[in-house]
Formats: structure tokens, sequence, C-alpha cells
């Protein structure tokens, strides 16, 4: 019991600088959102609450940027998974340090660093929604392959062999075992998708055109190119509604 | 496993695909034109030379680095603590907590960022250095929770309670058992807090002030407007700084793996 | 069956060198060795999921050393079975008829036989690998490699994950389930009783090479080396030869060929007891005769105590002399 209480001790500092901060954050955005925009150089009306930066969220020009940033989650969300699925079947049949080396190439956009790649990135795509588009896959690519080689490889090794000895061909083995046998991570790698591609911010801002605004990319926009702050942090509140309702969803399962 | 001959053409057509952003941008660091038009023939060092004589951009990198350290040295202990009490808590609890933890994770960067800016103008520390080092302690507490609670086996779990069995209070446990057996986790979730502190440009973007822009905040605002070769040497530095930092880290582990077979490590 | 000089050299398997091996059609042939011998890299050979370095596998005079595995109408059960964990017992059967693409009332057929013939109950066959016991999923295997109707069975180390009892029970059904379709057969075991009691043949390996093949009374009761009397059960080896023989050889006689305090048999030997353990249906008596120990089985209700001093005898026509180059 002395252990219990000892632990509960530990952790609750840490609980509350990890929870608390996060919470606060959320609270305050939403605190945020209800004050009055500020008049000339003031960014808001310290004091004040009004709802002026909340009517504003339902004209058009809101409207596309949520159904942009909703297709953006789903864009990401399935061609990370597709391409993830593709580098995890290439990966997963080598071993020891050829599998090394292939992971590292996988990986080499997450360890390489953000510069690097936004640098390459911005350089090689057209701008606009498809280069918007590849460029936040292209970066969430090595985590959806992450899961998938995680999971590939925990299939039991003998499955394969059993089933080719009994006849099947390799596009037989991918569609009866090693599919049904990965669903569970590729559900998961496409909520890790959509909860991504929801957040998109590096790929519309350094490669997308004005029709690509996303959410997160206008949050930007509104609090430091424009220095509406209540406005930004109305946006922000909707980000994190779409993103927990998106959690919630890919976390549901139906019930056997 | 041999897949469709489609499948592994694919393949490795999008793995040589994936890997081009990046030889631009290391290519474009040793250009000597200063407009970047590729492919370039000339080579020089002039832009590696003129970013550690600019300060802008050698105190931003220098800034980097101290923030990557400080964040790692305070989110791996608070990491080790957690995941180690973790344990002791009742089954039903456990993982509300542990989804607790990780919740900064999962807040997308953006939002994350306005938050924590709110969170900092309300406490008069924006812009200031612990509102960054406090950005991306919490930015890299939820991975450094996951790499460490791996450690925790059940093998760690039998040895534990045989020392405890031999008569060892919890203490002596944890220094004399736990945490020497833990050590590779530790290094390993101390390489990934820094790594994403190094690489993370937008949390940073809404907390750094002017006398905290980090090496990401500085190459982002050259990004948007007009991408110098600054940008590349800058990208080409975290580049080497992550891949390295990860080799020798594997590399490190790898050895002590097979030098002494322990109780295993991150590998 | 037959392999030819069979040599393979990998850093992740066992070497095999020069191994040859005849395999009537319908018989039950063991590969019995102690582990790392290259019992199941061979067995890998022959089912195609390894290419050997040199020789050759021919199945019915057809050669189907460069076959692929699913063409070679082989099949197999795995150590660790390998059964589809997401697929139920008939659709891991079905599995292999569905990949020759038959039509789905033979299919539905023949799974539905196959299966009564092992014995699983019609309730269990919608059952998913993770909610059948062991025997049961032994079973869903063994239906499922025989169900294609296979030129040869392979079996890995069968009954290597069974409990004791289970694995009495399964070794007569394997047994069965074989005589019955006539499949000619080939198991990996290590253990030698299971090899003994299932198999008309034995393969003896060790160290990549097929040492010994002959029946399992004969490898036991006439082996032609030291390392398979070993391997086969306990044996007490002596130096010695029979008069007017090569001298330099040596001899065998099993434990239950020795008497202790025996009426009637020829005089061994006065010896101190050292050790005496019981086993239920036997003892087993460690004596020191002269310069050598030698273990004797006897029965329960003799148990001699350590630091007697009893008689050692062996019944006659029981020794067995070894080929003086048969050491390995």
């Amino acid at each position: 019991m002395t252990l219990l209480r000892a632990s509960i001790a530990i952790l609750l500092p840490t609980l509350l600088l990890v929870v608390g901060g996060t919470a606060a954050g959320a609270i305050l955005t939403v605190r945020m959102s209800l004050h009055a925009p500020g008049a000339g150089a003031g960014l808001f009306e310290p004091g004040s609450v009004s709802l002026s930066s909340w009517a504003s969220m339902g004209d058009a020009h809101h409207r596309g940027i949520v159904l942009t940033t909703i297709l953006a989650g789903w864009g990401v969300s399935l061609l990370s998974t597709a391409i993830g699925a593709l580098l995890a079947l290439l990966a997963v049949p080598f071993a020891g340090l050829r599998f090394m080396g292939v992971m590292v190439l996988i990986l080499a956009p997450r360890l390489s660093g953000v510069i690097a790649s936004l640098f390459g990135l911005q350089r090689l795509l057209p701008r606009g929604w498809i280069g918007s588009l590849i460029a936040e896959t292209w970066l969430l690519v090595p985590y959806s392959t992450l899961i998938l080689v995680i999971a590939l490889r925990g299939i039991d090794p003998h499955l394969v062999p059993a089933a080719r000895g009994l006849g099947a061909s390799r596009w037989q083995v991918l569609r009866w075992i090693i599919w049904p046998l990965s669903l569970p991570a590729v559900a998961l790698t496409l909520q890790l998708g959509w909860v991504w591609g929801l957040g998109a911010f590096l790929g519309p801002l350094f490669l997308g055109g004005p029709d690509q605004s996303t959410l997160a990319f206008e949050i930007h926009h509104e609090a430091f190119d424009l220095g509406r702050w209540p406005r930004a942090a109305a946006e922000g509140v909707v980000l994190m509604v779409l993103t927990a309702s998106a959690m919630a969803a890919g976390s549901w399962r139906p019930r056997p | 496993m041999t897949n469709p001959i489609i499948v592994r053409l694919s393949g490795w057509f999008v793995l040589i695909l994936l890997q081009i952003p990046l030889v631009m941008t290391f290519w474009a660091s040793f250009s000597a034109d200063s407009l970047l038009t590729l492919p370039t023939t000339r080579w020089s060092m002039r832009w590696y030379v003129d970013f550690i004589n600019e300060p802008q951009w050698s105190r931003a990198a220098f800034r980097s680095l101290i923030a990557a350290c400080v964040a790692a040295g305070i989110a791996v202990p608070l990491a080790t603590a957690a995941a180690w009490s973790l344990r002791e808590w009742p089954q039903r609890f456990r993982y509300y907590v542990l989804g607790a933890l990780l919740m900064p994770a999962t807040v997308s960067g953006v939002a994350l960022g306005l938050g924590l800016l709110q969170v900092a103008h309300a406490l008069g520390l924006a812009g200031q250095w612990p509102c960054l080092i406090g950005a991306h302690t919490l930015l890299g507490f939820p991975v450094a929770l996951l790499v460490v609670r791996m450690g925790f086996t059940p093998s760690l779990q039998g040895l534990e309670a045989a020392a405890a069995g031999l008569g060892a209070n919890p203490s002596v446990v944890a220094w004399r058992i736990t945490l020497p057996l833990l050590w590779p986790w530790l290094v390993a979730s101390a390489v990934a807090v820094f790594v994403i502190s190094l690489n993370d440009a937008v949390v940073a973007v809404f907390v750094c002030g002017p006398d905290t822009e980090t090496l990401p905040v500085v190459a982002w605002r050259q990004l948007r407007h007009s991408a110098g070769p600054m940008v590349a040497v800058a990208g080409t530095i975290t580049m080497v700084a992550s891949l390295g930092m990860m080799g020798v880290t594997t590399a490190g582990l790898w050895y002590l793996r097979f030098r002494k077979q322990s109780a295993g490590g991150p590998l | 069956m037959r392999l030819e000089e069979i040599s393979f050299r990998f850093d992740t398997a066992p070497t095999l060198a020069g191994v040859s091996l005849k395999v009537p059609a319908g018989a039950f042939v063991s590969i019995l060795g102690p582990s790392g011998c290259g019992k199941t890299t061979l067995v890998k050979i022959v089912a195609g999921y390894l290419k050997p370095l040199a020789g050759r596998v021919l199945l019915h005079d057809t050669d189907i050393t460069n076959v692929p595995p699913g063409k070679r109408n082989t099949g197999m059960v795995f150590q660790n079975l390998a059964l589809f964990p997401h697929l139920s017992a008939r659709g891991n059967v079905a599995f292999g008829l569905e990949a020759r693409g038959l039509p789905s009332s033979e299919i539905h057929q023949r799974v539905e036989a196959m299966l009564d013939q092992v014995g699983l109950k019609p309730d269990e066959r919608n059952r998913q690998p993770g909610n059948l016991s062991g025997g049961q999923q032994q079973r869903v295997a063994l239906a499922r490699a025989l169900v294609i109707q296979p030129s040869l069975l392979m079996l890995d180390e069968p009954l290597s994950n069974l409990d004791s009892h289970l694995r009495d029970q399964m070794r007569g059904l394997i047994r069965q389930v074989q005589r019955d379709t006539g499949v000619t057969t080939m198991m990996v075991t290590h253990d030698p009783e299971e090899a003994m009691a299932m198999s008309d043949l034995i393969a003896v390996m060790n160290q990549g090479t097929i040492v010994e093949v002959g029946t399992g009374r004969d490898l036991y009761q006439r082996p032609r080396s030291a390392f398979v009397a070993r391997f086969l059960g306990l044996a007490n080896i002596v130096d010695g030869s029979v008069i007017g023989h090569r001298p330099g050889s040596s001899l065998l006689v099993r434990p239950e060929c020795l008497v202790i305090n025996g009426e009637g048999v020829p005089f061994a030997g006065i010896g101190k007891v050292i050790n005496s353990e019981f086993f239920g249906a036997d003892v087993l008596v460690t004596v020191v005769l002269g310069n050598t120990q030698v273990l004797v089985r006897g029965r329960p209700n003799i148990m001699p105590q350590p630091g007697t001093e009893v008689r050692v005898s062996a019944m006659p026509g029981t020794i067995h002399e070894l080929p003086a180059d048969g050491e390995s």
C-alpha cells in the first residue's frame, strides 16, 4: 500500500505538468476565442466577452476551410496508408543488417529533420493541393510504415511458407493471409493519417496556394500575420473538436 | 516472404522517391551559386562559412542544441518516474492515466502551440526560455514515456521480484536493479526527445520570442519568403546531427547487446 | 521418394554433407537426430523451402529439386502447426483446395470427409485455432496437409508441443490416418521412442549426415556405432571383443539385458552399487564393475541400496559387438 501511495505521489507532479499544461492551453484557447478583437495594434481586448469571432466561423470562407481540412485528413490518411503498406511489404522480408538499412531509408524523412525535408520538398513539388498533400504525406509515411512493419513482423513467420506450400500464389498469400492479419494495424494507420491530415500545416504553408488553406494554416495566419487572436483561437477550438471526433470515430470498433 | 514482383518494384521506386528531397537539400548546401539553380556543377563550402559567421544562424543553432539537451534532461527523468509508478497503479486506472499522459501527442501541433502560447501569456513567460523548454518537454514526454515503458519487460519484473525476495527495499531495488537494466532504454528515449526538439518547427513558431528563436524557426522565416542556400546548410547540419546521433546510439547499443547478452535493450 | 547426395551450406541453418535416402512408397520414415544435426534443414529442402547446394530430390522418379513448394504436391505439418489464426478449422483445411481453384461443392465435401477422418467434431469445425485445444489444432494441421492428397507428407516435430498424455493419443492417430491414406510420410523428431513407436524405417542423423538407416528394432539392438547406440536409449558400452574377432572394438549391452543376482545366467562380475533410482515400472541401478560403471534396469521389487555388493550378469545373446570404426 505504501508503494502505491509513493507511486501516486511520484506521478502527480508529472500528471499535473503534462495534463495541466495541455489542458490549460485548451481552456485558455477557448477563453481567448471569447474575447473581443483588439482595436488598432492590440491583439485582443483584455477582459472583454464577445461572440464576434465565433460569428464568423459559419461564413463561406470558414466553411471552405473546414471542408479543405477534412479532405486533407482523408487524403493523407489514404495516401500514407497505401504508401506505408507498400514500403512495409518491401522491408519485412529482409533480415539483419539489410533490414536495418531499408528501415533507415524509410525513416530518413523523419530522422533527417524538418528543415532539410521542407527545403527539398519546396524545390521539387508544384505549388497547389497536390504538392501540399504530397508534402504532408511525405512527412507522415515513416510513422505509418513503422506501425505496419511492426504488425507484419508480428505475423507468425511460418504462415506464409505454409500457405505457399499449400499451393497459394503470391497474390493469394497477400489477399488471404497478410491482408486480413494486418487489418488492425491498417485501421490504426488510417486513423493516424486522418488525425495528422486534419492538422495539416507545413504542407499548405510551404506548398499550398490560396485555395489550400487548412484550419492549422489559418490559425497561424490569423495569429501572426493579421494579429486577430480571438479568431485564431476560435479556429483552434474547431480544429481540436475535429481532431477529437476523428480520434473518437477511429477508436470505435463494431462489437463482435 | 516474397511479394509479387509489382509490389517489390513499386516499393523500391517509392523508397527512392522518398530520398530525393533530402539529396536535393544536401546538394544545394554545397552549391557555389547563390541562385539555387540545380543541377549545379560548381561546389563550395562558402555557405557553411557564412553560416558560422552570421550570428543569426549560428546563435539559433546553439539555442536549438541547448533547448534539445535541456528538454531531454527533464523529459526522460519525468517519463522514467511515470513509467515506474504507472506499474503500481491499479489496472482499471492505469490506462486512463496513461491516456492522459499521452495527451500532448494527440493534440495537433498548431493547436498545442496556440494553447501553450496562451499559457505562457497567462504566466507572463511568453517568448522566454522557460516557455520554449516547457513546450519541448511536453512535446517529447509522450514519446519518452512510450520508449521507457518498453523497457519494463516481464523479465525485468521477475528480477525485481527476486531482489525484493532477497530482502532489498523498494529504493534499493530501483537503484541497484531497475535503473542499471533500464539504461539503454533511457538513452534511446533521451535521443528521441533530443531529435524531436531539434526538429520541432510548429510549436516553436508559436512559443519562441526574438531571443529564443531556434534553428527551425529561423529557417522557417527564410523558407516562407526566399529560400536561400543558408536554409539548405541549416537543413544539412540538422540532418547530419540527427542521423549521426541516432547512428552512434544505435551502434553503441547494438555493440553492447552483442558484447554482453544483457536483459535486452531497445534493439 | 529419393534423395541423392543432398548438400547444403548457409550461415543461418545447419550444414548438410551429401545426404542420400530412399523412402519406399507408402512407408513411414523418421529422421531422428539431436538438435542442430540438420534434420529440419533436410525436410525444408524436401518441401522446397530451401534449395540444396548440390544433389537432387526425386518424387516418383521425377526430379523436383527446382520445383517451388506449392507445385510439389507435398503436405507439411509445421512444428508450431502454422494454422492461419483468422480462419476457422474448416477455412484452414479448405485453404489448399481454394488455392487450387476447385469448385466449392467439391471443397466442402473433401474438407468434411477429411475432418471426419482426423476425428474433429462437427461443433469444433467453425472455431478459429485460438479457440481449439492443442490436440484439436493438431488434427486440423494434419487434415490441412492431407486434404490436398499429397504424394508425400512431412511432419516436423509434430508432437513436441503436446503434453505426454496427448502425445500418446496423437501418435496413434497420425499412424492410423497414415495407414488409411497410404501416404508416404517423413517425420522429423528428436525423440527415439516416438521414432521407434511410429516408423517403418528410421534414419539417424548426426552433424549433417545420415549415419544409419534401419528399422527401430535393428537400430536399437544392433546399431553400427556407439553414437546410434547411445542416442536410441541407455547403453552400456565396454571395451572388448568377441573371442576370435578383430580386437579393439567395443561391446554394447542394454541395461534391461543385465540382471542383478540372477539365477541361471552366466556370471559376469561382482560390483558395488553407487546409486539406484525408482521409476515405477522398473528401477535403474548404477554399479561399479572394476574400472567401469554399468547401468542395470531391473524389476522394481529388487532395489539394492547404495553400498551393497551385487552380482551382475548378462542374459545370453544380448551382447552386441560394435564395429571397431563405428565410434563417432
